[in-house]
């Protein structure tokens, strides 16, 4: 199957800053890919050099196959940027309108198509409203419909859940779910690890503009299993050699590993210790929060990019 | 094409809908209004129609002489009497406004009395009787010069060609310019700012993201240009349709405006030159928009920009004084200066065909040119996101294929 979106060796710098220094990845129709990384690690960089808006120093982002972006790859590419990008001062329904006949779609298509979403998304009621008279939740819904309106083959999705409430992320997550389910390719970049590990079949994560992991997430799972714990007992567990983070709840310790450093010395040097009484300890299934901890806080990471 | 015309009518609406820009739009005509109703009323309510007599007691007044001025404005009944006792009764019962007494010697000594009641005869009573005692005296003139002395003398300027000329007759020549320039300001002041503030806000608020996923460079900058030019030939519509308006309704109480001739040659000129003009000055404000990397450096920037396009103001005295001087002429040739002094030259002198035609060329080049530079500089701007671009980065930019 041909990759919607190909990017390879990406660099990018503004003036003396370093903003991407080699990103890779590829991703598929059908799928939800992850772009993960902290903030400023260069995730929306890259997206913005993928989608044509800065051009790279070095390196290709080909889309649909072909490197320049042509007027109708563009319409088939809906964009969710992080900071909404709609007009303020202006009435949802006609902005929505002229953002989506600048997709191709005819008045009469979008309106209709309109109509459908703003009932979906429960903004109906609102559609003769301004965009700033909006609630940030609002105007995150109306931004996910003007990307969405046109029925694009490649969706790109920068913090899609900001300020939307429990419900409505649910609602995104269903709406995100049918798109891949309709063969979409979905690109998301997101801080909500829970949601990538909830969503996403694939996922590259992005440290100090550099590709630092790359792959099935479950896979990226396995790989770093033993690389926390989870522990009951009495004492402090902070301050541990080769964790880099330990989190207390409900009476319990999760302890993140640093890269490389081995559950069984750990389990030793806390048995030493007399201050520390250790009532269970057991191997965790790392979550990605886990896994985003380790790579991004490991300052001796190995490469684990994995083509 | 089809995104260029969606901006460029969304630009439009946009625009349109805002108030400052309807204030601005309905606030000239309005104005135009209000200064025609008040020259109306004033003229109405300090009018006299009412008769003005006279006694003519040196006998070369004749009541037909007022045939001569059968075209001549304004128009008032002039009653002869035979001696001033029975002019004075008329002035007593309210009959007529004022009468003017000659006496027998007038032609040796020619000082006219006039009396009156309480309130001085109107300027157009006064107007009328001073035509008339003309009128009076060149009928003793071979026909030929009687026209010459009534109506005084009028220069006109002519090109070797004959094609075209300047008049100090009809004042509307003078006039044209300064309305023209001052609306060409006032559009530029308001709808200029618009582009520029239009391209500032949509970088800030990252709007220019989702729409360069959807457009080209050429599409947006060009589409946002089409939209101010209608944006500014609807509000000159409205401007000159109030005040063609205004004048014609005018002419029915004010005897002046009835004067009024409409230039056309210098009216299709006005037209010929604004829109290069404007597309330049909002070509230029978009470049400048695109480049300040904050609103308030760019607007600082744009006001240095007006002044590019204000520049001939200074000179007035002289494009009056000497309106072919090499410097008024380089002026006229100057993208952004010569608007403005093709225009204020026209009154006075007859502008070359080759000067005109070349600075037209230029101003439409460099409008063209103007565009294209804002698409290539908004474009480098999207490259730089929040960061001022250096004059390096854009002439490298403009440079680059």
């Amino acid at each position: 199957m041909e990759p919607t979106v190909q990017v390879s060796h990406l660099v990018k710098s503004f003036g003396k800053v370093k903003a991407v220094q080699d990103v890779s990845f590829e991703v598929y129709p059908g799928e939800i890919f992850g772009l993960l990384g902290p903030n400023g690690a260069g995730k929306t960089t890259t997206i913005r050099v993928m989608l044509d808006i800065f051009k790279p120093d070095s390196g290709t982002a080909t889309l649909f196959g072909t490197g320049a972006l042509t007027e109708g790859n563009k319409q088939r590419i809906g964009y969710l940027p992080e900071d909404r990008g709609l007009y303020k001062d202006l009435k949802l329904e006609p902005t929505l309108l002229y953002l989506a006949t600048l997709k191709g779609l005819d008045m009469t298509s979008a309106r209709e198509r309109l109509e459908t979403w703003l009932h979906r998304f429960d903004l109906y009621e609102h559609r003769h409203k301004k965009v700033q008279e909006l609630s940030k939740g609002m105007q995150q819904k109306a931004q996910i419909i003007a990307t969405l309106l046109h029925d694009p083959d490649l969706i790109v999705i920068d913090e899609p859940f900001s300020g939307l409430d429990p419900v409505n992320t649910r609602l995104v997550k269903e709406i995100i779910e049918e798109l891949r389910q309709a063969g979409k390719t979905i690109l998301m970049s997101t801080h909500q690890m829970y949601q990538v590990e909830a969503l996403c079949n694939r996922i590259v994560l992005i440290n100090d503009g550099r590709t630092v992991l790359y792959g099935e997430v479950n896979r990226i799972k396995r790989e770093f299993a033993g690389n926390a714990v989870n522990l009951q007992g009495q004492g402090d567990f902070t301050e541990l050699p080769g964790v880099l983070e330990a989190r207390q709840n409900n009476g319990s310790w999760h302890l993140t590993l640093a890269p490389g450093a081995n559950p069984q010395e750990l389990f030793r040097a806390l048995a030493t210790r007399e201050a520390i009484k250790i009532e269970r300890f057991e191997l965790a299934e790392p979550s990605l929060d886990d896994i985003f901890v380790a790579v991004v806080k490991g300052n001796d990471t190995e490469e684990l990019a994995h083509a | 094409m089809r995104n260029l015309w969606l901006v460029a009518r969304h630009e439009y609406r946009k625009i349109a809908g805002k108030k400052s820009f309807l204030i601005s739009t309905i606030g000239i005509p309005i104005l135009i209004c209000l200064v025609m109703g008040i020259t109306i009323v004033v003229t109405l309510t300090a009018m006299d129609r009412r008769p003005v007599g006279y006694v003519d007691s040196s006998g070369i007044l004749q009541l037909d002489a007022q045939q001569l001025l059968a075209d001549e404005q304004p128009r008032l009944l002039l009653v002869p009497y035979p001696d001033g006792t029975s002019a004075r009764a008329a002035l007593e019962s309210g009959e007529i406004q004022a009468y003017y007494v000659l006496p027998t010697d007038y032609l040796e000594a020619p000082v006219a009395h006039l009396y009156y009641a309480d309130k001085a005869p109107s300027q157009l009573a006064r107007q009328r009787f001073a035509y008339f005692m003309r009128a009076n005296l060149v009928q003793q003139l071979p026909e030929a010069y009687q026209e010459r002395v009534l109506h005084g003398s009028q220069l006109t300027v002519r090109s070797s060609d004959g094609a075209r000329e300047a008049s100090s007759d009809n004042i509307v020549d003078f006039a044209v310019p300064f309305v023209a320039v001052i609306f060409f300001f006032i559009a530029v002041l308001s709808a200029g700012g618009y582009m520029f503030q239009a391209v500032a806000d949509e970088k800030e608020n990252r709007t220019m993201e989702v729409l360069m996923t959807s457009l080209t460079a050429n599409e947006l900058i060009g589409g946002k240009s089409l939209g101010l030019i209608a944006v500014v030939l609807t509000q000159l519509f409205l401007w000159i349709l109030t005040l063609t308006l205004a004048i014609i309704i005018g002419a029915q109480f004010v005897p002046e405006l009835q004067a009024v001739r409409v230039p056309w040659a210098l009216l299709a000129v006005t037209a010929v030159y604004f829109l290069p003009a404007y597309v330049l000055i909002a070509s230029l404000m978009t470049t400048v928009g695109a480049a300040a990397p904050e609103t308030e450096q760019g607007q600082q920037i744009s006001g240095l920009l007006n002044l590019l396009f204000t520049f001939p103001m200074f000179f007035l005295a002289i494009i009056f004084a000497n309106p072919n001087h090499p410097f008024i002429v380089l002026l006229s040739i100057f993208p952004t200066t010569s608007f403005t002094t093709i225009l204020f030259r026209w009154s006075f002198t007859v502008i070359p065909l080759w000067q005109l035609a070349l600075s037209w060329t230029l101003l439409v080049i460099t409008a063209l040119a103007g565009i294209w530079l804002a698409a290539r500089v908004f474009r480098l701007g999207m490259l730089q996101y929040g960061q001022a671009l250096s004059l390096k980065g854009i002439v490298a930019t403009l440079r680059a294929r």
